[in-house]
């Protein structure tokens, strides 16, 4: 079992729909991103075509971010998702160093406010209750474990059923994200890679990312 | 372009430090110059110098990790991560450089030139040697001089 995310590059619309739904889902505070568009350009005037990519955290099998952890904090899920232990993080941030992709965040300061002196807004508030982060730990992507976890109890397929999937790729319009088992030769995201020839971000480092791009 | 082209070269972060970078660089610095100073010390039989580089190295450099790390109640997890973190095993070659230097200095002073003073300072020595850092720390170091930000590597 090894959870993990195919991106097709071709469909996405730049609509950064992902970054809000994912922000929403988590109770992000302002300034932290967990899920990214990155959005550049190729080719030279008048033939310059726009192209954007989707980062997030890429779940890798070899994980570096678990293996320099001096905690243990940082650690591979047996279904391939790389979590964080807050209660066991002390903050050193040498995750954030170590990821080659850069998907961690140094969360230090739970005073900032979506609108500076104004107060947290309700919304904010019930943030605070429902996904409290803990200040002075690092955090990042956790494909929305939560929602997998429970529908998994329920009897539900992540990836396929709706509520089982990460927030990111069930808000997508376009459906440029898929979501399954990679380990399974069968799955969406397995059919996809071979078919398609899914790549992963600097797959020369050797981390194996869960995370394909596909175009 | 394809996604394998992008992000082809190392893009280090620069804001994961938040102004902490002179914590983290005084107590590496502090670090190494103690355990040097420790050695040398030991070369020329200075019990001053040992008392004063075990100082720096078991109070500064200590107290300096300590407060960088944010959640320091926590720290004593880090024992339990020495196999692949060099972190981890930082932290529990410091702490044994502090015990075993510790021991040293009192049987220096109370018991000189016997069997257990001749122990204690190999020991105490050995885990003097800066090498602790990294796999490879002096080329670390050297290598980190010119570009000014040491290469964080994979361990082994």
């Amino acid at each position: 079992m090894r959870y993990g995310m195919v991106i097709d590059l071709k469909k996405c619309v730049t609509c950064y729909a992902c970054m809000i739904a994912c922000k929403q889902e988590h109770f992000l505070p302002p300034g932290m991103f967990w899920n990214r568009l990155l959005v550049t350009e190729t080719g030279e005037y008048p033939r310059v075509r726009k192209v954007t990519y989707p980062v997030l955290c890429n779940h890798c099998k070899e994980a570096v971010c678990v293996d320099v952890c001096p905690t243990g904090a940082s650690k591979r899920r047996e279904d391939g998702i790389v979590v964080i232990d807050a209660e066991a993080c002390v903050g050193c941030q040498y995750c954030v160093v170590a990821c080659p992709y850069q998907q961690r965040t140094y969360y230090g300061d739970d005073k900032k406010e979506y609108f500076p002196g104004q107060g947290k807004t309700e919304t904010e508030l019930i943030g605070l209750k429902m996904y409290p982060l803990e200040t002075g730990t690092v955090v990042k992507c956790n494909f929305c474990k939560e929602r997998i976890d429970t529908g998994v109890r329920q009897g539900m397929k992540p990836g396929m059923d709706r509520e089982a999937t990460p927030a990111c790729v069930i808000t997508c319009m376009v459906k440029a994200r898929h979501f399954g088992d990679l380990d399974d030769p069968e799955s969406n995201v397995s059919v996809l890679v071979r078919e398609r020839n899914g790549r992963p971000l600097r797959p020369e480092l050797g981390t194996e990312p869960s995370v394909y791009y596909i175009e | 372009m394809k996604p394998y082209d992008w992000m082809v070269t190392y893009t280090p972060q620069t804001d994961w430090i938040k102004g902490g970078g002179a914590i983290v660089w005084l107590s590496f610095f502090t670090g190494l110059f103690g355990s040097g100073a420790y050695l040398a010390s030991l070369y020329f039989d200075s019990l001053t110098g040992m008392i004063v580089s075990w100082l720096i190295v078991a109070v500064l450099k200590g107290g300096l990790h300590v407060g960088h790390a944010k959640r320091p109640l926590r720290l004593w997890r880090m024992v339990l991560k020495v196999r692949t973190s060099w972190i981890a095993r930082g932290t529990v070659f410091t702490a044994l450089f502090a015990l075993f230097g510790a021991v040293q200095i009192i049987l220096s002073h109370e018991a000189a030139a016997t069997p257990g003073e001749i122990v204690f300072k190999v020991l105490t020595a050995i885990f003097a040697l800066p090498s602790w850092s990294t796999r490879a720390s002096p080329s670390t170091m050297f290598r980190a001089f010119p570009s000014g930000t040491p290469r964080c590597s994979r361990p082994p």
